[in-house]
């Protein structure tokens, strides 16, 4: 079952179709067959119904014609009886071996039996009187005559009796039999009536099995249109026809749906965030320029101006006074150049050596840097402006606030390798940040210190910047306490 | 609401499927049905028919006669257990045929042999003589005709049976009230065609002669029925009967035709209880009056040994080329005392020998 059921799944749409036609019509036909052999058979009995009436009417009439014939024979000598006589004779012969032969408790066959014993006497004794009469012996012929008139009128009575007792019997036979048509066209009713709804039974179920994965798929396909793709669920492949075919390139269209619709919401996602970021750097870079130029005022026409200055002190022969307003011009210019850009380290490092070159021109040299620097390290590009805030935050809450002229006070700028990171250090031995601020700083969190941002570009903008530049693969970390100076260690990636 | 759905349809397609299912079922058994029914009506009819090695022609003296009816039923009854058919010749025709006639139907049937009630007469010797000649073995029942070349003669010994008449007589005259000087007339009537009832005559006669002179005088007379169709002979019993002012005090039937006759017009004309009627044979009839008492007592036929002798001396002829002359059967005086017994034995001394 299981495999008439696999093989008809696996079945050509189109063979299908024919299969269930052509066994709804071989049903149909093997029905009409039984139906037709069934009547015919019924046919065929009744003929056979009257048949030994007929028999037994035959047997009379060849008996009739044998005494006719022997009569005129035995009359006349005619040569035209002696034929007949002959003729019916054998024909009585071979209807005689149809009869029974034997003794039996069935009257009508026992009958049958006498009529044909008592018949071939007759026979015989018309035949002994058919040769005395050739012999011309008369008292013969007569007496066998006799003879054979009453085995003729035994046999009539015998004849007719049986006919009649035959009849009786086939007529109740006949009865019987037509009773029996009547039946059979009521079962054959009955047959066509069961058959019939058999057929369309069959013909419901299995048109059903082959439109059923149609009507799921078009189904789906509404499911597909009315709701989101993604909710759909694809559909069992049970068939390997045609329609199988389809369910299964409308299974893989459906995944295609599902896997583009996933993408494209990834793609957004991603965009999404990617818009956010670029704006927060610019937003921040807006910000500190903002800051930088608050504090700078200008700084083109400083840098000018400075330009100008540094001529004229080189004019003059003041060296270094020249050298003052150079650095002072390379600050400035620097500004203005590397904003928004992205830097080597060692350019960082040199607006650091001008800023410290400005500071320690304007505060008499108090300001002690120094710098501990792994050279294979310049070369690694940074955000722009991370380094000089840095230190000019040292210098503003170290060096700045320390006590005048104590030779304690120092910045050291070290830039070295960790675990494939470049570290830039800034420490001071300054009074160093409470661990409350350090923390704040760290949670990116605004400090109440930074009240006097607008005079430098601040910590937490510097932090930021680096966030947003390395997506948080940096590291910051503040090492400080009160009295304990600062120390700030910016890990940048190296690729 | 799909699965609602598909649950309804699914409802309907077990619906459709099962009455599908009980209508194939009922198809299936009703063309059994009709199968049977028309294969057990073919036109060779639905009797079961049954083949012996022999077949036997039974003819009797009359066809309704209540004794020969019995005796053919054993005779076909006893004939099937050992492989011949008795058949009785000349029945179900169109035509009533004589005896004549019957033994050369049987003749010309080419039957086995021949049972024949004998009669004792010269016309059925000669057609017991051409049965013989054309190879087919005669028993003769009942009565005998020993003039014949029938093989062997069945039936009851005469002279015994006259001599127990006389006895049923002799007892009937004594319970008559007469006394000594007193005649009882007694009645005894023949049938012509019978010549072994003249034996049982000369030994009722004998036996009466014999009895205690002490008692009433019996007188013996005899009347002869000619007739030898059951309509003329009960009409000539009628006849006879009506011709008695006074009936005879004992009327003494030896055929079983003549004892429903007889019994029949006592009744008629109202006079039962004015005779004892002897009767023969313990047909339904006879059997009733006795109970009532109307019949004093009657004579019966073991008519299956009867049946076994005539098959048995059939077959034995057949077989062995000769057989006994004389087989003697039994029979039993049925009077209202022994009706009773043997109602209460369940029939079982009916084969007893009296």
């Amino acid at each position: 079952m299981k495999k008439l059921n696999s093989y008809f799944r696996n079945l050509k749409l189109r063979h299908k179709l024919v299969l269930v036609f052509l066994f709804a019509t071989l049903l149909s036909l093997g029905i009409n067959v039984f139906v037709y052999v069934n009547l015919n058979s019924i046919l065929n009995k009744m003929d056979a119904v009257y048949s030994s009436n007929i028999s037994l009417n035959n047997i009379s009439d060849c008996l009739e014609k044998i005494q006719t014939s022997l009569t005129g024979y035995l009359e006349t000598k005619g040569t035209d009886e002696l034929e007949a006589y002959y003729k019916y004779s054998q024909e009585m012969n071979i209807q005689l071996s149809n009869m029974n032969n034997l003794p039996t408790d069935n009257t009508s066959k026992l009958t049958e039996r006498n009529i044909r014993k008592m018949t071939e006497n007759y026979l015989s004794v018309a035949d002994a009187a058919v040769l005395a009469k050739r012999g011309r012996n008369i008292m013969e012929y007569t007496k066998r005559y006799e003879e054979c008139r009453q085995l003729y009128d035994y046999l009539n009575v015998y004849i007719y009796s049986l006919n009649n007792e035959q009849f009786k019997n086939n007529s109740e036979n006949y009865q019987t039999l037509m009773s029996s048509i009547q039946y059979s066209e009521v079962l054959c009713l009955s047959i066509f009536a069961v058959v019939s709804v058999m057929n369309v039974l069959l013909i419901i179920i299995m048109t059903g099995r082959i439109t059923m994965p149609l009507t799921t798929l078009a189904e789906k396909a509404n499911e597909i249109s009315d709701k989101s793709p993604e909710k759909v669920e694809p559909l069992d492949v049970r068939y390997n026809d045609e329609i199988g075919t389809v369910t299964k390139a409308f299974n893989q269209m459906l995944a295609s749906i599902k896997e583009y619709i996933r993408r494209i919401r990834a793609q957004m996602v991603t965009e999404s965030a990617m818009k956010e970021k670029s704006l927060l750097m610019e937003n921040h870079l807006k910000d500190a320029q903002l800051k930088y130029l608050q504090a700078q005022i200008n700084p083109h026409f400083l840098f000018n101006t400075l330009n100008a200055g540094a001529q004229l002190a080189m004019m003059e022969g003041a060296d270094r006074t020249n050298e003052y307003i150079r650095n002072m011009a390379d600050f400035f210019r620097y500004n203005v150049k590397k904003d928004n850009e992205v830097v080597k380290i060692s350019e960082e490092i040199g607006l650091v050596d001008s800023y410290i070159y400005i500071l320690n021109v304007r505060f008499s040299g108090e300001i002690k840097f120094r710098k501990v620097i792994d050279e294979t390290l310049l070369d690694v590009r940074v955000p722009s402006m991370i380094i000089q805030p840095l230190v000019e935050n040292s210098v503003k809450y170290s060096a700045h606030d320390s006590d005048e002229g104590s030779d304690e006070n120092e910045i050291v700028l070290s830039l070295y390798k960790k675990e494939d990171m470049a570290c830039i250090e800034v420490s001071d031995n300054g009074p160093g940040m409470p661990k409350e601020t350090v923390e704040k700083i760290l949670a990116r969190e605004k400090t109440g210190s930074d009240h006097d941002e607008t005079k430098g570009i601040g910590l937490n903008n510097v932090i930021s910047r680096l966030d947003l530049f390395y997506d948080g693969n940096e590291g910051v970390d503040i090492i400080s306490g009160v009295g304990e100076g600062t120390r700030i260690i910016i890990k940048i990636p190296m690729e | 609401m799909k699965h609602k759905t598909f649950d309804r349809n699914r409802l309907i397609l077990i619906l459709l499927a099962s009455t599908s299912l009980a209508l194939l079922i009922a198809t299936i058994v009703g063309l059994i049905y009709f199968y049977n029914r028309v294969n057990d009506y073919g036109p060779g009819g639905n009797e079961q028919i049954n083949r012996y090695k022999h077949v036997y022609a039974f003819i009797a003296d009359d066809t309704d006669d209540t004794l020969s009816n019995s005796l053919y039923k054993d005779l076909v009854e006893y004939g099937k257990a050992n492989d011949c058919f008795v058949e009785r010749i000349g029945s179900g025709l169109a035509s009533n045929y004589s005896k004549s006639d019957l033994f050369n139907i049987a003749i010309y049937s080419k039957v086995d042999g021949i049972i024949v009630q004998g009669d004792g007469t010269a016309a059925t010797d000669a057609l017991i003589n051409k049965a013989d000649k054309a190879g087919i073995p005669v028993v003769t029942v009942l009565t005998d005709n020993k003039n014949s070349s029938r093989k062997s003669f069945i039936g009851m010994n005469d002279f015994s049976v006259g001599t127990d008449y006389g006895t049923q007589i002799i007892n009937a005259a004594r319970e008559s009230g007469k006394g000594a000087g007193e005649t009882v007339s007694v009645l005894i009537l023949m049938n012509s065609q019978y010549s072994n009832q003249n034996t049982i005559l000369s030994s009722i006669q004998e036996k009466v002669a014999t009895a205690n002179p002490v008692g009433p005088q019996i007188k013996l007379s005899t009347e002869s029925i000619t007739s030898s169709t059951a309509f003329s002979i009960q009409e000539n019993v009628k006849d006879l009967l009506d011709g008695y002012s006074t009936l005879p005090d004992v009327i003494v039937c030896l055929s079983d035709i003549n004892t429903r006759s007889v019994y029949q017009c006592i009744v008629e004309s109202n006079r039962v209880g004015s005779t004892r009627i002897l009767g023969y044979y313990d047909s339904d009839t006879v059997t009733k009056a006795i109970e009532r008492g109307s019949v004093y007592a009657t004579f019966t036929v073991a008519t299956e040994q009867m049946a076994k002798f005539c098959v048995d001396a059939l077959n034995e002829y057949k077989e062995m080329g000769n057989v006994s002359a004389y087989f003697s059967t039994d029979y039993e005086l049925i009077t209202i005392q022994t009706l009773a017994a043997r109602q209460q034995q369940g029939g079982k001394g009916k084969d007893e020998e009296t």
